[in-house]
């Protein structure tokens, strides 16, 4: 890797790592944080409940659960949005532990997000330079969601494109009806996955 | 210079695992009773279920008054309009 790419590999770690050190010196953590202030967590309902959104960069996250299986407290969805109105896709997600950890990566079939469905290709160009920046209480959940991305890129483009190899085989040869099937498919939610915890991370950067 | 950066990494993920480690665990999340309370129930949070308060189920239903299909999924983790 060329020295400006692992400086800023570094610097996004050190993000990465700083801004959760700093709510959990103040007695918190990025799962308090994420909740944006709100005093229940209900499953299903978005934080905030207008979601974070970066006119600039076409990006957007929020913040939500809908199970309560341990060890998961909650994930960060990471939209960009497409060039009409309305239309987005969906990049991945990043759940957190109950201490606000890190702990997977994942990506969705469609049906989950309704999102406009684009081929992992097509994403990649957006992903490398996703960003989000906001103001007030979530502006540092905002970098540290982007220091994340570019921390974890090189995983999130596997990523996104095991989600495609998972599916193409259900994809190719058949008409669109039977694509759509698949798409809206609603025993498939989770398509591809990896770790996102921050320590072997880490510990592959400073080895 | 790389190794200063790898110190400091090194050294503010060690602080990190400490000072995390005397946090309290943040609660689960809890799904809304009828009156509008939060109960944490382990059968919450079925993800192909129509009921998010807030989400695409909405939006949904603002396109059917124009015309859309009225019975279409609902979409649990899509962001808001």
């Amino acid at each position: 890797m060329a020295p400006s790419g692992m400086a800023s590999l570094h610097a996004s770690a050190q993000t990465a790592l700083a801004v959760p050190l700093r709510y959990a010196q103040a007695g918190s953590s990025l799962a308090y944080a994420a909740l944006a202030g709100a005093r229940t967590f209900e499953v299903l309902r978005h934080y905030p409940a207008r979601d974070v959104v970066d006119v600039a960069a076409s990006t957007r996250f929020y913040y939500h659960a809908h199970r309560l299986d341990e060890p998961e407290h909650g994930h960060f969805h990471l939209f960009v949005h497409g060039e009409q109105p309305g239309e987005f896709m969906h990049l991945a997600a990043l759940s957190l532990d109950v201490h606000g950890q890190p702990l997977r990566w994942f990506t969705t079939n469609r049906w989950v997000t309704g999102e406009h469905w684009r081929p992992a290709a097509q994403l990649l160009p957006r992903l490398r330079r996703w960003q989000v920046q906001t103001g007030g209480r979530l502006a540092p959940v905002a970098r540290w969601l982007s220091a994340m991305v570019v921390l974890y890129c090189d995983e999130l483009v596997q990523l996104l494109h095991a989600r495609d190899a998972r599916l193409s085989p259900r994809l190719q040869g058949r008409s669109h009806t039977e694509r759509e099937a698949v798409f809206e498919d609603r025993s498939l939610d989770v398509i591809s996955e990896c770790p996102a915890l921050l320590a072997p991370k880490i510990a592959q950067l400073v080895r | 210079m790389a190794k200063t950066a790898a110190n400091t990494l090194a050294q503010t993920l060690s602080a990190l695992m400490v000072a995390s480690a005397l946090v309290a665990p943040a609660a689960q999340a809890a799904t809304p009773t009828a009156s509008g309370a939060a109960v944490t129930t382990a059968q919450a949070g079925n993800p192909c279920g129509p009921s998010n308060p807030c989400g695409p189920a909405k939006k949904k239903k603002k396109k059917t008054a124009d015309g859309a299909n009225p019975c279409g999924p609902a979409n649990p983790c899509a962001p808001k309009k």
